[in-house]
């Protein structure tokens, strides 16, 4: 076959019409002017001139968006607010896959962890997009790490995880995920788990054929997600489960499903399929790149937040700054927003009116007992606050504080994983609250995680 | 970006985007995946235009199209924007042609990705073989294996679908 040949072929195959009016510029440029707020800065930030400055500034806060947009005018930070030295844990900390603070594994190797981490990064965005939010909590009766780990007696990555399911805040509604994967070294692994998968008459099994492989699909009612050496309590729940066998490994992952609602559609094989396709697992011999969290990357996120939860706004992404409030946070005389635990991230950004205002985003992980709920940790020692209607993994609450800089604030705090967080919209130069409602700032809450 | 600069882009978008989805299609095999792809990959090529040079900046966006359509392979399935999008243009609308399209399409979905990436490169875009290594981020040997590899499988199906392949044997 002759190059000329080739052309021919190629040239039949691309011909017809195209409908390219569907790649609209516009449409483009919108998108790419959003993505521009989310841009990860990590290159700017280990090229040497920007390390120094990032050097300096976390000595009091993460000054952030380092200076090639046109917008950057300056701190977010109200010049009076005191501060102390942040704390990268922190950072570590919110960004774990699980939302959880379940004990690291140990014995991976660095290439370990980033096989894990990749997998990780991949089945908790699939969750993310199904509605799945891990519950964050720390399963006492068998191992439970963040998302996947290697577990060095069985040659095999595995995961245990609890995930809350659906959107309806009311409903107790839960999953229990677990999952694995192994390398095969070129071994058929398909009737093994098809025999010790499939015996049980209470399952239904069934094969399908995708681009990355066979999936082994099992659907019923099991019992084997309970350990009955360390677990008691009803043993049969539905589930779904499925293996996708891959050239080189083997990916499982099964939800054993905890469900109360009568409507609420669980998750189907279809889903767990797809979670299956998305998870990276390679060969095992080289782990695929992951980018470590940075303050950038939370900033991105709540900029992006934002813009999502108000149209009309534009974010100042150069004025974002990240601090920890310093310990005398409650007697400097201005807002109290929480206390020396709490971090929180400034940003200006310009309302469809034209009105600047700052927002924030306040976050910790906070023991509280329910009676503490609106205590010092929300800031509700000196502002009114509210409590408004949740569900079972949450207590959420709405939060005025007026004064001088008078600020409106919707606040969560998740029973699952400890943490409380709030988006709030503040004046800049003292005067009314801004125009800018719970129900907004609500809506950005859920945006951020 | 100043908006002389956006200017430039939206031109740039206008006079490529036909070019784009070809390429995108041949490489990917699917309209929607081609379209989803040709976006996300000017939607990139926005963050970087001010840094791009102008005489390089085909083959820059043939780059990020190229990484965008493997990553698709591993994550494009919860890439849902499209589920309201309008169906593609109907290529069954002359059945002789649409044929013919459709027959090449199938022949070229028998190579794996990256040896029908490198003949689109190679043989659609006319692309030398240091140029096509620069945009699939491979040595020109890893080009010139991808190459080969494609033109035999594509001479072996000719060869045993056709009495008369022998003769358009190279």
């Amino acid at each position: 076959m002759n190059d000329d040949e080739v052309r021919g072929l190629l040239a039949r195959a691309a011909s017809g019409p195209v409908d390219a009016d569907r790649v609209d510029p516009m449409t483009i440029l919108r998108a790419g002017r959003r993505r521009v707020v989310r841009r990860r800065r990590i290159g700017a930030a280990v090229a040497g001139g920007a390390a120094a400055m990032l050097a300096v500034g976390a000595a009091v806060g993460i000054p952030l968006g380092l200076g090639d947009d046109t917008d950057a005018a300056g701190s977010a930070v109200p010049g009076d607010l005191p501060t102390q030295t942040v704390d990268d844990a922190f950072l570590d900390q919110w960004n774990r896959f699980d939302h959880g603070d379940c004990a690291l594994p140990e014995g991976q190797s660095d290439e370990q962890a980033r096989i894990s981490a990749a997998a990780n990064q991949a089945l908790f965005t699939g969750l993310a997009a199904l509605g799945a939010e891990p519950l964050g909590q720390c399963l006492t009766t068998r191992p439970d790490h963040d998302g996947f780990h290697y577990d060095n007696d069985f040659d095999v990555y595995t995961l245990n995880e609890a995930l809350a399911f659906g959107d309806d805040p009311s409903a107790v509604d839960w999953i229990y995920l677990r999952g694995g994967f192994w390398y095969t070294g070129g071994e058929d692994f398909e009737s093994q788990m098809e025999s010790e998968e499939c015996f049980d008459p209470r399952v239904t099994c069934s094969w399908d054929d995708t681009e990355a492989g066979r999936v082994l699909l099992i659907e019923g009612v099991s019992d084997d997600f309970t350990d009955p050496d360390t677990e008691s309590g009803p043993t049969e729940y539905p589930i779904v489960e499925a293996f996708l066998f891959r050239d080189e490994a083997v990916v499982s992952l099964g939800f054993s499903l905890r469900y109360e609602s009568e409507d609420l559609a669980a998750p189907d094989l279809d889903d767990v399929t797809e979670l299956l396709l998305v998870i990276p697992v390679g060969d095992g011999t080289e782990a695929p790149e992951t980018e470590p969290p940075a303050w950038d990357d939370l900033t991105d996120d709540f900029a992006a937040a934002i813009e999502a939860g108000l149209p009309g706004v534009e974010v100042a992404a150069g004025t974002a700054e990240a601090v920890r409030l310093g310990p005398d946070i409650d007697s400097y005389g201005g807002p109290v927003y929480g206390t020396g635990d709490t971090y929180m991230v400034f940003v200006l950004a310009e309302l469809a009116s034209g009105e600047t205002v700052r927002f924030f985003l306040q976050a910790q992980v906070v023991p509280v007992t329910e009676e503490d709920l609106d205590g010092a940790a929300a800031g509700c020692g000196l502002a009114d606050c509210e409590q408004v209607d949740g569900g079972p993994w949450n207590r959420p609450l709405h939060r005025t504080i007026g004064g001088e800089r008078p600020s409106l604030t919707a606040l969560e705090y998740r029973t699952g994983d400890g943490w409380l967080v709030g988006v709030g919209a503040e004046a800049v130069d003292g005067g009314a609250l801004p125009p800018v409602d719970a129900a907004a700032l609500d809506a950005i809450l859920t945006g951020i995680r | 970006m100043t908006p002389q600069s956006e200017l430039e882009f939206c031109e740039y978008v206008q006079d490529t985007r036909d070019a784009l989805l070809r390429t995108a299609y041949l490489t990917c095999g699917d309209w929607h995946r081609a379209e989803d792809a040709v976006q996300t990959s000017l939607i990139k090529l926005y963050g970087a235009w001010n840094r791009t040079r102008r005489a390089t900046v085909d083959a820059y966006t043939r780059r990020i199209l190229a990484n965008v359509l493997v990553d698709q392979t591993r994550r494009g399935w919860f890439r849902r924007e499209r589920a309201f999008a309008d169906p593609p243009p109907d290529h069954a609308e002359e059945p002789d042609a649409a044929e013919g399209q459709a027959e090449a399409a199938a022949i070229l979905a028998r190579l794996p990705l990256k040896q029908r990436a490198t003949l689109v490169l190679r043989f659609w875009e006319d692309r030398s073989v240091e140029e096509t290594a620069r945009i699939m981020r491979c040595s020109t040997g890893t080009v010139k294996s991808n190459t080969a590899r494609g033109l035999r499988t594509l001479r072996d199906h000719f060869a045993t679908s056709s009495p008369a392949g022998e003769g358009s044997k190279r």
